[in-house]
C-alpha cells in the first residue's frame, strides 16, 4: 500500500502501474514507467522505470510533482507459442500446478510467484518439441507448500484421464519444497501404470537466463521417449553443473538443500536413470515396470488428512500426543533419534514416551516410526529402548523415509480401518518406497 | 588521415564509462571476500545460459544472440572466494552497506540525486560471464556533475555493480571463466553522450574520474581493477559501445578509429545505393564443398580432412567494397569476417582479397560461375563445421544487408591498438528487470548526513596534508596520482614508519622491481602494509625491504613472514651478530694477528655476505671493531 499522500495524488492523476509519467523533485524530473507497488518497498516511494531500464524508488512529497504521460499497457506480456502435431513423434501432457517452474518476477510481492499461461510456457522452452509433440495443461496454480488431499486427489485424477487418452507419457511441474511428498503419495495413487509420470521442478525460476527448469524438463522428455520405464519417477539436476539429470525413484528421495540445483537425493536407494545433456539416457535401475499402454492404471485417491508427524527431540514431552489424540488423529509418523527411538527415561517415567503410545495405540491411532538420520533404516531390535517401543504397539517403518512413511499412512488410513489390514499394508512395499538392502554406493 | 576529420562537422558524440573495483571487506551480494584469489581453483562447473523475456515481456536482442550461439561455459571455483552464491545456487545476500557507502560518498561529491529507494536491478548478460545470466547493478546517483579546471562535466548515472567473470579460454563453443572476481563491487560512472568535444578531452575526462574514484581510498588498484568503455556516435551514423580500453591514452584513438569507421560505413552505404544495391538481390548460401573436392590448396584440404562443409554467396553490388579500409589496418572484408568468426569459424575468404595466397583461383572463378557472379559483385566463401558454416553465412549476410540502411548499434571489444572488433548487437533497455531476491535499500537522511561527513579530501587538502609530513610537492602528487596512494595513507596511518622512507619505496623501489620484471602487481595491499609492519617491529630491516618486497612477488601465497624466513632475510641479534663474527674472526685469525686493525677492512665483506639485510652495517662495523681488538 501507498502511503495516503501518495494514494491520494496517484488517484487524482489516475497514475497505475505502467502509465508513463513524469515526476518532478525540486530541480530534476524523472521520466520513466510506474512500476506497481512492490510490498518490500515503503510506503512514500514511488517505484518508476527509467529510460534506461533502471528502477528507482523516488520518495514522495508535497513538492513532488507527477504529471501522466500516456498510458500504455506494456506489462505482462509475453510471447506465446502455437502447438503442433507430428504423428511420428510420441506425444507428452505437461500439467502445470505452480512453483519455482512455472514463476516469473511477480511485482505484488516483490518475490517470484507461480505466473505462466501454458501457451508463454512452451514457447521458452522451444527445444522440447523437436523431441516429442509437447501438450500443456495448467491444472493448479499453486505454491507446494499449499498441497492437500483434493489436489493430490485432483493431480491424480487429471493425470490418469491423460493418459486414457493413450499419451506416451505425463510430466508433472511441481514446486520443490513438497516435490517429495507428492512425488510418493502419487506413487501410491496411481498403480500398475501403463507409461511414465514424471515429476519435475526448478530451483531457479524459468525467467532466468540460468533456470535448471530447461534441462530438467528436457532430461524428463528423453527419459519418458527412449526407455521403456513406466511408474512415478523425479527428474531433477544430478549435480550443480548443466551436464546431467537423475531421474530418481518417487518413494525414496528427498529434498535435501534449500537452494542447490542438485537438491534432490535417493535416500536409501539408487537413482533410476542418468540423462545427459544430449539427451543420452543411461538406465541404472534393473527390476522395474515396463511400459504397456495396454495396460489399465488403478487408480485410489482416497486418503485420511488426520496424519502427523512428531520429531523426537532430547526435551520432547509426551504430552504432545495428546493433542493429536483428541484432534482425531488417525495415524502419526514418530520421527525418532537414530534406529527410531523415543525418550524412554527409566528414572522418571513422567519423561517417557512409552506410556502415551500405549495408549494412543490402544485408543486405535497407528504410530509409525521412521527415523531423523534421513539415510538407514530403523531398527527394533538392537538396543532394550527399542524393545520397548516395539512392544507398544508401533510399527517400524523399515528404511522408508519420514515423507515417504507419512503419505503412504495417508493413503492407508484412507483405504482401511481395521488394525492388521494397517499394519500390513504398511510394511508392504506399494510403490518401492522400502526396500530391504541399503548399498555402500548410496551414502553420501 | 584522423587529422583531417572535422569532429565538429560530423557530429561526433561520446560518452565515457569508468569501472573502478572498490577495496571493501565483502563480495557485493555474498560474504566472500572480495579479492583475486591466489591459488589454483579447486573445482569447475559446466552451465548454459538460455534467453529470457524482461518484466516487460520482451527478449532481448544481444540476449537472444547469444543464446542462438549455444555455447556451454565453464566456470573456475575457488576454495577461499567462491561461495554457493557466485555459482547461483543460493540466493543473493543483501547488498553490501559498505560498497553502497563508498558509492554515495562519490555519488554526493559530484553533488547528485540521491533516489529515496535503491532497487536492485538484474542486467541481462548471457555471454557466461555471469553465473545467473545477468549483472546485478542499482543506481545509487542521478544527474551529477564533474568538475575540474572550470569545466562541468554532466554525470547522469552513478551506479553500483557486480563484477563479472573473469574469462580464462574461448574456444568458440565454450568459454571457461574463473569466479573469484565474480561479484567484487564495481562503481560505475558515466557520462551523457557529449557533444562538441575533440576525441582527446575523452581522456582528460577519464583521468578526473579516475581520480575521483581514487580519491575515497576505497578502491582495489593494479591491472584490471579500472576498465574504461566509451559510447560513440556521429551524425547519420549510430551509438556503438566500445568496451575494455585499457588504457587512457587509448580512449583518444579508439574515439578516432570509431569516427573514421563510422564516416567510412556511410560511404559504402550511399555507394551501396548509388549501385543500385537492394533487398532483393541478396541469395540465399549454397553448398559448394563439391567444387573443392579435387583442389590442391592446403588450406582447402585440411578443411576437407576435417569434414567440414564449404557455403558461398554472392554480394550482388559489393565489388571491392570489402577492401575499404575502415580504419587502419582494419577492411570491411575483416569486419565481416568477425560476424562469421562470433559463429564459430575461422573467418570468410572473398574476392576482394588475393587468392592466390590460398591457391584457390581455379575453384573460386567455378563458385562465381555457379553463384551467377557479375562484374560489380563480390563472392564470399566461408568453411566450417555444416550448422556453424552455414550460420556464419547468415550472419555476415545479415551484416550486410543492415549495411544498404544504417550503421548498426553494437558492441565492440577494443584491441590493444585502439581499433575494435565486433562482439555482440547492443543490448537495450528490455535487459533489465528487477531483482526481486534483494530487498530494495532505504537512503535515508541520516545516512545521507552521516556519509557526508566521510566525503573524501580534495585533491588540494591531500597534497597540503602530504607536503606538511615533509615530502616536498613533487613527490606529494607524485603519490596522490599513482597506484599506490591507498598503500601511502594505510601504511602512515597503521605504522610509524617514516613518511619519507615509506614514500621512497612506492615510488622509486617498486618502479625499479618492475623494470627488474619483478611481478610488482602480485604484491596486495594488506602484503605491503605486513611488510612495513615488520620493518617498524624490526624483525627485517631497512635495507632487506626491496628484498622482501621482490620475494613476496614471487611467493604470493605465503605470508609476508613466511617468506622472510624462506629468504632468510629476518634481523639478527646483536649477539647473534657477535657469534658469526667470532667465528669469521676465529677462522681468520691470521689475517687478523697480521693485519691489526686493518684487519676490520678486509673482513667486513665477509660479514656482510652472511648477515647483509638482516642487520645494520653500522653494527657490523662496532662488533668488528671491538672482536678485532681483542685478538691479542
Amino acid at each position: 500500500m501507498y502511503s495516503k499522500p501518495l494514494d491520494k495524488m496517484m488517484k487524482k492523476k489516475k497514475v497505475e502501474a505502467g502509465d508513463d509519467v513524469r515526476v518532478t523533485k525540486e530541480k530534476n524530473s524523472y521520466t520513466g514507467t510506474v512500476m506497481p507497488k512492490s510490498e518490500s518497498s515503503d510506503a512514500n516511494i514511488l517505484l518508476i522505470k527509467l529510460e534506461n531500464g533502471y528502477n528507482i524508488g523516488l520518495d514522495y512529497n508535497s513538492k513532488t510533482r507527477i504529471e501522466k504521460l500516456g498510458t500504455k499497457s506494456r506489462l505482462e506480456k509475453f510471447p506465446t507459442h502455437a502447438f503442433s502435431f507430428d504423428p511420428k513423434k510420441p506425444t507428452i501432457m505437461i500439467l502445470h500446478t505452480g512453483g519455482t517452474i512455472a514463476s516469473r518476477v511477480d511485482y505484488k510481492t516483490g518475490g517470484v510467484s507461480p505466473a505462466f499461461t501454458p501457451e508463454e510456457f512452451i514457447a521458452m522452452f522451444p527445444e522440447l518439441t523437436k523431441i516429442a509433440n509437447i501438450k500443456s495443461r495448467m491444472i493448479m496454480n499453486i505454491a507446494s507448500e499449499d498441497m492437500d488431499q483434493t489436489r493430490y486427489g485432483h493431480v491424480a485424477r487429471e493425470a490418469e484421464r491423460d493418459i486414457k487418452l493413450g499419451l506416451d507419457g505425463i510430466i508433472i511441474g511441481h514446486g520443490t519444497d513438497t516435490l517429495h511428498y507428492s512425488a510418493a503419495m502419487l506413487s501410491y495413487m496411481l498403480q500398475n501404470l501403463p507409461v511414465p509420470v514424471v515429476l519435475v521442478g526448478a530451483q531457479r525460476s524459468s525467467d532466468r537466463g540460468s533456470s535448471d527448469a530447461a534441462l530438467n524438463l528436457a532430461a524428463a522428455v528423453n527419459f519418458i521417449t527412449k526407455t521403456d520405464y513406466a511408474g512415478v519417477a523425479v527428474c531433477m539436476h544430478e549435480n550443480p553443473s548443466d551436464d546431467s539429470c537423475l531421474v530418481l525413484p518417487a518413494a525414496k528421495l528427498r529434498k535435501m538443500h534449500t537452494s542447490r540445483r542438485d537438491a534432490f537425493r535417493a535416500v536409501n536407494a539408487s537413482a533410476i536413470a542418468r540423462v545427459e545433456s544430449s539427451g543420452k539416457v543411461e538406465m541404472i535401475a534393473e527390476n522395474y515396470l515396463k511400459k504397456d499402454k495396454k495396460r489399465n492404471a488403478a487408480v485410489n485417491v482416497n486418503i485420511e488428512p488426520k496424519v502427523a508427524i512428531v520429531k523426537m527431540y532430547p526435551l520432547a514431552e509426551p504430552a504432545i500426543l495428546d493433542f493429536y489424540l483428541k484432534s482425531g488423529y488417525r495415524g502419526i509418523i514418530i520421527e525418532g533419534t537414530g534406529f527410531g527411538h523415543v525418550p524412554t527415561s527409566p528414572e522418571d517415567p513422567k519423561k517417557s514416551w512409552l506410556p502415551a503410545i500405549k495408549s494412543a495405540v490402544k485408543a486405535g491411532m497407528t504410530v509409525v516410526i521412521t527415523s531423523q538420520t534421513v539415510h538407514g533404516a530403523t531398527n527394533k531390535h538392537v538396543y532394550r529402548n527399542l524393545r520397548l517401543l516395539e512392544a507398544t504397539g508401533v510399527i517400524f517403518g523399515e528404511d522408508m523415509t519420514t515423507e515417504a512413511a507419512y503419505t503412504k499412512l495417508c493413503f492407508v488410513l484412507g483405504n482401511n480401518k481395521e488394525p492388521e489390514k494397517i499394519r500390513e499394508a504398511m510394511l508392504s512395499n506399494i510403490a518401492g518406497e522400502i526396500s530391504n538392502r541399503r548399498e555402500l554406493r548410496q551414502f553420501p | 588521415m584522423t587529422d583531417s576529420i572535422d569532429y565538429q562537422k560530423i557530429g561526433l558524440k561520446y560518452g565515457v564509462e569508468i569501472h573502478q573495483r572498490l577495496a571493501t571487506t565483502r563480495k557485493l551480494f555474498c560474504a566472500c571476500p572480495a579479492r583475486i584469489s591466489l591459488e589454483q581453483p579447486a573445482a569447475t562447473i559446466n552451465r548454459k545460459l538460455r534467453a529470457v523475456a524482461g518484466e516487460l515481456g520482451l527478449v532481448d536482442m544481444a540476449a537472444a544472440y547469444e543464446f542462438i550461439r549455444n555455447r556451454t561455459f565453464t566456470y573456475q571455483i575457488f576454495s577461499k572466494e567462491t561461495c554457493l552464491v557466485d555459482i547461483d545456487e543460493e540466493p543473493p545476500h543483501s547488498i553490501d552497506p559498505e560498497a553502497v557507502r563508498t558509492v554515495l560518498e562519490l555519488a554526493l561529491l559530484m553533488k547528485a540525486d540521491i533516489p529515496g529507494e535503491i532497487h536492485v536491478m538484474r542486467k541481462t548478460v548471457i555471454d557466461g560471464s555471469n553465473t545467473s545470466g545477468f549483472q546485478r547493478t542499482a543506481i545509487i546517483g542521478l544527474n551529477g556533475v564533474l568538475s575540474y579546471a572550470n569545466k562541468k562535466i554532466f554525470i547522469p548515472v552513478i551506479a553500483v555493480e557486480e563484477e563479472s567473470a573473469g574469462i580464462v579460454a574461448n574456444d568458440g563453443d565454450n568459454v571457461t571463466y574463473r569466479l573469484d572476481r565474480l561479484g567484487i563491487p564495481l562503481v560505475e560512472i558515466s557520462t551523457g553522450l557529449l557533444e562538441g568535444l575533440a576525441p582527446k578531452d575523452a581522456v582528460e575526462i577519464a583521468y578526473h574520474i579516475g581520480m575521483l574514484v581514487r580519491s575515497t581510498g576505497k578502491v582495489l588498484r593494479g591491472i584490471g581493477t579500472i576498465r574504461q568503455d566509451v559510447n560513440v556516435s556521429i551524425e547519420g551514423g549510430n551509438r556503438v559501445e566500445i568496451k575494455g580500453v585499457q588504457t587512457l591514452d587509448l580512449i583518444e584513438k579508439a574515439i578516432e578509429y570509431e569516427a573514421q569507421r563510422q564516416l567510412t560505413l556511410k560511404e559504402i552505404r550511399d555507394e551501396l545505393k548509388n549501385r543500385g544495391c537492394k533487398l532483393e538481390l541478396f541469395e540465399k548460401p549454397q553448398d559448394v564443398t563439391g567444387i573443392f573436392a579435387e583442389s590442391k590448396s592446403k588450406f582447402i584440404k585440411k578443411i576437407l580432412a576435417e569434414n567440414n562443409r564449404i557455403y558461398g554467396f554472392n554480394l550482388a553490388k559489393f565489388g571491392s567494397l570489402l577492401k575499404k579500409e575502415l580504419c587502419p589496418g582494419k577492411t570491411f572484408g575483416r569486419e565481416l569476417s568477425e560476424h562469421a568468426v562470433a559463429q564459430g569459424v575461422g573467418g570468410i575468404t572473398h574476392t576482394d582479397e588475393d587468392l592466390a595466397n590460398y591457391q584457390i583461383d581455379a575453384e573460386m572463378e567455378r563458385v562465381k560461375a555457379f553463384l551467377g557472379h557479375e562484374l560489380e559483385d563480390c563472392t564470399v566463401i566461408v568453411a566450417g563445421q555444416g550448422e556453424k558454416a552455414l550460420r556464419a553465412c547468415n550472419a555476415v549476410l545479415e551484416r550486410c544487408k543492415t549495411a544498404l540502411f544504417e550503421i548498426p548499434r553494437e558492441v565492440r571489444t577494443a584491441n590493444e591498438d585502439g581499433t575494435t572488433k565486433f562482439s555482440r548487437p547492443l543490448p537495450g533497455s528490455s535487459r533489465l528487470y528487477p531483482e526481486t531476491d534483494i530487498p530494495p535499500f532505504r537512503i535515508t537522511k541520516d545516512l545521507i548526513e552521516e556519509t557526508k561527513k566521510h566525503i573524501p579530501e580534495t585533491w588540494d587538502k591531500k597534497l597540503g596534508r602530504f607536503t606538511k609530513m615533509g615530502l616536498g610537492k613533487d613527490l606529494s602528487e607524485h603519490i596522490i596520482k599513482s597506484e599506490y596512494l591507498n598503500d601511502f595513507e594505510n601504511i602512515i596511518k597503521n605504522t610509524g614508519v617514516s613518511p619519507k622512507f615509506v614514500a621512497s619505496v612506492l615510488m622509486s623501489s617498486m618502479t625499479e622491481l618492475r623494470r627488474e620484471g619483478v611481478k610488482v602487481e602480485k604484491i596486495n595491499e594488506e602484503k605491503m602494509l605486513e611488510t612495513f609492519r615488520l620493518l617498524e617491529a624490526k624483525k627485517i630491516g631497512k635495507e632487506a625491504v626491496n628484498e622482501v618486497l621482490k620475494g613476496v612477488s614471487k611467493y604470493p601465497a605465503q605470508t609476508v613472514e613466511e617468506t622472510i624466513s624462506k629468504l632468510g632475510l629476518k634481523t639478527i641479534s646483536k649477539d647473534e651478530l657477535r657469534a658469526i663474527i667470532k667465528d669469521i674472526v676465529h677462522k681468520n685469525a691470521n689475517v687478523v694477528k697480521k693485519e691489526k686493525r686493518n684487519a676490520v677492512k678486509k673482513l667486513m665483506g665477509t660479514v656482510m655476505k652472511q648477515v647483509r639485510g638482516k642487520i645494520d652495517g653500522k653494527v657490523v662495523n662496532e662488533i668488528l671493531t671491538d672482536e678485532v681488538k681483542k685478538v691479542k
